[in-house]
Formats: C-alpha cells, sequence, structure tokens
C-alpha cells in the first residue's frame, strides 16, 4: 500500500517537473498541457479497459460455474458459498494473500470435473458397482484438465486436484495423507463437507452449523486436517452461517441426487460398494455394509456424538 | 474480377514484401548517410543515445489487446529523433533523413537480438512498419518543402515566438508517419489473414488510435524539450509512456486471460463427453478464417470466436448426450432448445450479450431472412456452416478427401435454404486456401 502510493507520488513530481520544463524553458506555452496529457489519458483509458475486462471475466468465471451447478441441481449456489467459507478459513490459518487467491478460485472452482461425470451417475443409483464410484472420483483430475490452460489459475490446479484427499490417505485421487496435501485442498475438503451439511437435503433436513460443526470434528484426524477444523470452529464463532433450505420443489428435483460432498451420504455409498477406491493402491478400508449398523447420527438424534460414524462405517 | 482485386495483397504476398521493401531503405539510408557532410563529433553522442533507447524500446515490446505487437518506446524515440532539431539552447542539429534512418536501423536491430538469441520468433513484417514509419517522419521533417521554400527543419527557427506551431508541425508529421505505420500494417494483415483491405485499414487505426496519440504527443514533447534539457530528455519524457504502456499491457494481459477461460469453457462439452475432441476449437479457427475472408470487423470477430467456441455449450444440460455431439444431425427442436439453453448460460455472465444474440440464432436456417425477412447476424449464419462442415467431416483422418467432398455436396444440398450461399463461399474459399497450404507443405 505505501510503496504503491509512494510510486504514484514519485509519478505525480515528474510529471509537473516535466509540464514545467514544458511550458517555461520549452516555450511551449498552453500546448504543453495537451501533450503531456495525451499519453496520460491513454493510460487512463487503458486501466478503465482493463477493469472492465477483469469484471467480465470474473463473471464469465461464475458463469463456468453455473454451468455445472445446472448439471446437479443439489449443488446450485454450493461454489460460490465455500469460496466465501474457504476465505474465511484462511485468516485464522494466516494464509498469504496470494495462497488466499488460490483458494478462493480453487474453491469456485473445485467442482467443474463433474460436467464429466455421466449425469445418470449424480443422481443415486440402488447400487453402486466400482465402475461407478470410479466414475465418479474422476471428477476432482477431470476439474484440473478442464481448467489447466487458464494460466492464473495455475496456482489452485493442486488444490482442486487433491480435495478429495483424506487426512488419513485414504481419500482420492492420489491417496495422500496429511501434510502432503496442500492445505488448499485441506481447506476445501472441510469447508466443502461443512456446507454440504448445513444443506436441506431429500433425504434429511439441513444440519445447524453447530451439529454439522460436531459431524466435522467427529471426523478430525481421520478425514479431516484438526488444524483446519479448529480454524472452521473460529470461523463459526466470528461469522454466521445461515443453512441453505430449499423448499419442496427444489427437494423434490434434488430426490435421488448424491451428494458426493456429503461425509455421511459418501460413507454409506463407500461402505456399501465393494471393492472402494480402484485408483489407489495399497490396502483400502474395509468394505462393511452398513445395513444392520445404526443410521449415522442425525440432527435429531444427537445421542450418537460418542460414536463417530467413519469409526461405524470402518469397523472391521 | 471483384475477387482476383480482393485478393490482391494476399496474392503479392505483401506481409513478407514489407521487410524487404524496409531493407531497401535502410540500404539506401546508409549509403546517404555515408555520403552526406561529416556529422559533427556532438551529434555522434546524440545519435548514439537515440540508438540505445531505440533499441531498448524494441526490446520491451508489447502485445496489443488482438495479438498485434508494438514497440511505444521505440516508435517515440525513433519520432522525436526524425524531429530532433536544437539540442541545448545553442547546438543546431542539420543531419539528413539518411542518417536519422541509418540510427533507427541500427537501433531497431540490436533490439530484435535478443529474440532471435532466445529463438523466439520476431514479426518481421510488424519490425518493417514501424521502421518505414520512422523513416517517412524523418523525410516528411528534415526535407520535403512544405513554406517559402523550406522544410520545416529550417522553418522552426521563424516560429521562435510562437512554439505551439512547432509543436502542432511536430504532432502533425507524427500522425501522417503514424498512419503509414498503420497502413503498412493492414496490407500485412490482409495478405496474411485473406482480409479485405478496406477493413484492416479501419480496424488498424481505430484501434491504434488511443495509443498512436500517445506516441505522437511523446514524440514531440521529447523534441520540444530537447531544447532546454539536451538529450537528457529522451529518457525523461519516455516517463509517461512507459505508465500508458503499462496500462496497455495489463489490459492485453487480461483480454488474453479471458480468451483462455473462454476456451476452458468451450471445453465442457467435451469432457462431458457431449461432442468430439476439439470440435469447438476446430468450429472456431473455421469461422473465424470465414469471417474475416467476409471482412468483418476485429470486434465482431472476436465476438464470433467466442460464440463459435461456446456454440454448444447449451448441451450441458441435456441429460444424455447428443450419440457423436454432432448437433448438425439433431432433430430441429433440439437444436434450437440446445441453442436456446447455450444462449442463456451465456447470457448470465451479463457481459457477453453479443454472444448470447450470435448463439440464439445459430440453429435457424437462414431462408427466414428470404421469406420471413428476418434478420439473422451474419456471426450465426457462420457458425451454423462451420458446424455442420466438421460434423459432417468428423474426424476421420483417412478418407478425410471424400469426406470433404461428400461434407460440401450436403452443405450446397442446403443451399439457400439452410445455409446462407454467401458463407458457403466463404467456407470453399477457406478450405481451398488451407489445402492449397497443406498441398504446398
Amino acid at each position: 500500500m505505501v510503496t504503491n502510493s509512494g510510486v504514484a507520488y514519485i509519478g505525480y513530481g515528474v510529471i509537473g517537473f516535466l509540464f514545467v520544463i514544458l511550458w517555461g524553458p520549452a516555450d511551449v506555452g498552453w500546448f504543453s498541457a495537451v501533450l503531456i496529457l495525451a499519453p496520460l489519458y491513454v493510460a487512463r483509458w487503458a486501466f478503465v479497459q482493463y477493469g472492465e475486462e477483469q469484471r467480465a471475466h470474473e463473471r464469465t468465471l461464475s458463469a463456468l460455474v453455473t454451468a455445472v451447478e445446472t448439471k446437479d441441481p443439489s449443488a446450485a449456489g454450493h461454489s460460490g458459498r465455500i469460496a466465501a467459507l474457504a476465505e474465511w478459513m484462511a485468516e485464522p490459518l494466516s494464509m498469504g494473500t496470494q495462497d488466499v487467491q488460490a483458494l478462493v478460485y480453487a474453491a469456485m472452482l473445485h467442482d467443474v470435473g463433474k460436467v464429466g461425470v455421466p449425469t445418470r451417475l449424480l443422481r443415486r443409483p440402488r447400487t453402486w458397482t466400482p465402475a461407478d464410484v470410479e466414475a465418479l472420483t474422476h471428477h476432482s483430475a477431470m476439474g484440473v484438465v478442464l481448467v489447466r490452460e487458464i494460466e492464473f489459475l495455475n496456482g489452485s490446479l493442486a488444490g482442486i486436484r487433491h480435495h478429495h484427499e483424506r487426512w488419513d490417505g485414504l481419500g482420492y485421487p492420489d491417496g495422500l495423507a496429511g501434510d502432503e496435501i496442500p492445505l488448499v485442498s485441506r481447506v476445501i475438503a472441510v469447508a466443502d463437507a461443512f456446507d454440504a451439511l448445513t444443506t436441506d437435503r431429500a433425504e434429511r433436513p439441513a444440519f445447524a452449523p453447530q451439529q454439522a460443526l460436531r459431524q466435522i470434528e467427529q471426523r478430525r484426524g481421520r478425514q479431516f486436517d484438526p488444524h483446519v477444523v479448529a480454524a472452521l470452529a473460529t470461523v463459526l464463532e466470528r461469522h454466521d452461517w445461515p443453512i441453505t433450505s430449499a423448499d419442496e420443489d427444489e427437494l423434490d428435483r434434488m430426490r435421488g441426487y448424491l451428494d458426493h460432498d456429503d461425509p455421511i451420504a459418501w460413507e454409506q455409498v463407500w461402505a456399501t460398494t465393494p471393492p472402494l477406491r480402484p485408483a489407489v493402491s495399497g490396502p483400502g478400508p474395509t468394505p462393511h455394509p452398513v445395513a444392520d449398523e445404526p443410521s449415522p447420527p442425525h440432527p435429531a438424534a444427537g445421542n450418537a456424538d460418542d460414536v463417530p460414524v467413519a469409526e461405524q462405517v470402518r469397523a472391521p | 474480377m471483384r475477387s482476383a482485386l480482393r485478393d490482391l495483397p494476399s496474392r503479392l504476398r505483401l506481409h513478407r514484401l514489407l521487410p524487404v521493401l524496409s531493407i531497401a531503405v535502410a540500404a539506401g539510408a546508409v549509403a546517404a548517410a555515408v555520403a552526406s557532410p561529416q556529422v559533427p563529433l556532438q551529434d555522434w553522442g546524440i545519435l548514439l543515445v537515440f540508438a540505445v533507447v531505440i533499441a531498448v524500446g524494441e526490446v520491451n515490446r508489447i502485445v496489443l489487446p488482438g495479438g498485434r505487437e508494438t514497440a511505444p518506446m521505440s516508435l517515440a524515440a525513433g519520432y522525436a529523433l526524425a524531429m530532433t532539431w536544437e539540442v541545448g539552447e545553442t547546438h543546431r542539429v542539420e543531419f539528413t533523413a539518411g542518417v536519422v534512418v541509418a540510427v533507427t536501423t541500427v537501433g531497431m536491430l540490436a533490439g530484435a537480438v535478443p529474440a532471435l538469441l532466445r529463438r523466439s520468433p520476431v514479426r518481421a513484417d510488424d519490425l518493417a512498419a514501424r521502421f518505414l514509419s520512422v523513416a517517412v517522419a524523418a523525410i516528411l521533417f528534415r526535407h520535403v518543402v512544405v513554406w517559402d521554400g523550406q522544410p520545416l527543419l529550417t522553418l522552426q527557427e521563424s516560429w521562435s515566438s510562437t512554439r505551439w506551431v512547432t509543436a502542432i508541425s511536430m504532432v502533425l508529421v507524427s500522425g501522417i508517419a503514424l498512419f503509414v505505420q498503420a497502413f503498412c500494417v493492414a496490407l500485412a494483415t490482409a495478405s496474411r489473414d485473406h482480409r479485405p483491405f478496406w477493413r484492416s485499414l479501419v480496424d488498424e487505426v481505430r484501434q491504434g488510435a488511443g495509443l498512436g496519440a500517445a506516441l505522437a504527443a511523446s514524440g514531440t514533447l521529447i523534441a520540444l524539450a530537447e531544447r532546454p534539457m539536451g538529450v537528457v530528455a529522451l529518457p525523461v519524457f519516455l516517463i509517461p509512456l512507459v505508465l500508458t504502456q503499462f496500462a496497455i499491457r495489463r489490459y492485453a494481459g487480461i483480454r488474453e486471460t479471458y480468451g483462455q477461460t473462454i476456451r476452458a469453457l468451450s471445453r465442457l462439452t467435451e469432457i462431458g463427453g457431449y461432442t468430439r475432441r476439439d470440435h469447438p476449437a476446430r468450429v472456431a479457427a473455421l469461422s473465424v478464417a470465414m469471417g474475416r475472408d467476409l471482412g468483418m470487423s476485429d470486434r465482431d470477430t472476436l465476438d464470433l470466436e467466442y460464440a463459435a467456441l461456446l456454440h454448444d455449450i447449451g448441451q450441458v444440460a441435456l441429460r444424455e448426450p447428443i450419440p457423436g455431439g454432432a448437433t448438425m444431425m439433431a432433430a430441429p427442436a433440439d437444436q434450437d432448445r440446445i441453442a436456446r439453453d447455450g444462449a442463456g448460460i451465456v447470457r448470465q455472465t451479463g457481459v457477453l450479450d453479443n454472444v448470447a444474440v450470435i448463439l440464439e440464432s445459430q440453429s435457424k436456417p437462414y431462408r427466414q431472412v428470404r421469406e420471413l425477412g428476418e434478420d439473422l447476424p451474419l456471426a450465426s449464419r457462420i457458425i451454423k456452416v462451420a458446424n455442420a462442415y466438421d460434423d459432417l467431416v468428423g474426424e476421420a483422418r483417412a478418407r478425410r478427401a471424400r469426406k470433404h467432398a461428400s461434407a460440401i455436396e450436403r452443405i450446397h444440398l442446403g443451399l439457400g435454404y439452410e445455409y446462407d450461399p454467401r458463407v458457403v463461399e466463404a467456407l470453399i474459399r477457406v478450405l481451398d486456401r488451407r489445402a492449397a497450404v497443406v498441398g504446398a507443405g
């Protein structure tokens, strides 16, 4: 800020000096105003054009996101919300300006790859074949393919690719664990799940923010980075987070759609679909039917806090 | 006959001829400089400073929005050198235009060296246009008799009490030189991109007007300020232009980014499995070539390019892909719906309204123009033809020639009813040129 205005003031000084030279010693008089102002005016014009194109560009980027969200009615507005939440979370995590930029864009675009997932898979089929699950898990890598030619998004590519990695290394597409996962991805993973939980779904009402936080906290150290979960808790103390409610029509349209960001729904699919993550080599989670286990905790249930859902699903 | 005249710049390969012409002018100027009366020692220093600044200006070329290259600092310094008449209060310089052009040659060639070393391409026709423009300024200012048997160079003495007349005369000289540059560049683009020359010139003048004003003013400023300040005026008075250059570079940068984003958007359908690989990119390349051939302005060509890239985006809203992604084969009602959905998605940006209008009409048959008097945008008609051709030819490398022939035949069957005959003619011209290039290579 200071350096910027410093340079600007030196610039004003130089231009004033040029003006004086031209008017006086060079004897040009009033016409010097025209000559000096021409390059400055053109510069101003170019800056205005730049601003307009910049705005146009941002609108177009968000259209890219909207186009994808029309494909999956349960995702309307999701990208924009998690971009805002991720930006808030960057503050307690002390991220630098550039990282925050990369984070916000990665959050906006984390699901663009979903356009490459066949529409029928975004609905919840009765049975999931391993091929179906694999197709769905391709979306994070596919998103990178889609936007990698946009130069200014280069910093966000890793964030998009790894946003479904898990802290314990059981995520996709690369099975990274702990600090190997880019921070941007770890933040998006938490924000993503939190927004999914606080959104009305056909099969359950939205969790209240504190209950959703509890769900996330149960998965800390397994699915999520504990520091990032703590950042989410801090953010929720400072900001209000409205739940995203849906009316009857919207719920109806969502019926049968699978929200892959919802940790509870995903764990169910995961648990009932052997073998699970074909993309990852090494021991995968043990497939285990959950049909006769207690259903995942519901906001109304409240007493399941001491039995983490991840535990239930992954128990041998 | 008309088309023969239209294609004249291309046929003469003017974009190759311009650099040759420049080399001839440069050689002549060097010869004239050697033959001219001895340049005093003091002037050598001044000329050296100019050569260095021109070289630095050439190294710091900028890419204008739209992709053309220019070197504002080099041009401004060149004009200033052409119009230098007094350096310091007492020292009058009287070197000829030959010397000016020789110094410019040295500066510009030196400025091209780093690019050549990096093996990045130097646009010879743009460089030639800049060079010729400085040469014209030098001859105009130093040798062309304008009043009372004297050129502007010697007239300056009699205008010592009315310096603003000097200033205006210098702005005029730079203005004419800039027009010469625009003229040369327009010849080159008309020749390279097979566009009508007149269209290229109008675009060049319109787009160059802003930067041109800054350049003419800067050249004049430097030439005037050399009297009180000496040759120091050159770097000092380039400062406002540096700011201009910076602003334009940023503008061009965001335009480029914008283009990248649109291209990424265009691949949505491809990655979703709705369209064949690179279909939008191929349709866009073909559409742009046809648009240029039909004399569309740069502004309209850009809208056309974006619309062609996004023409299938409406398919994203489809539940299941059309077989092969070929909208051409889809039922008319489906085509209309895809066009409408696509326009809807694009309109949501709030900034691509022109593109949305083009997309809306892309599926409408040409007969609506003739029978109902409807006004279909030219860009829509172009995309319709380009899309049909690409759908018909498909990807098959093998049998391409036969597929090409049958595609053209299919399109000919729809001539006048489905497709605009004028646009189909443009398609055939563009494809013939491509075939010629492939055949020659």
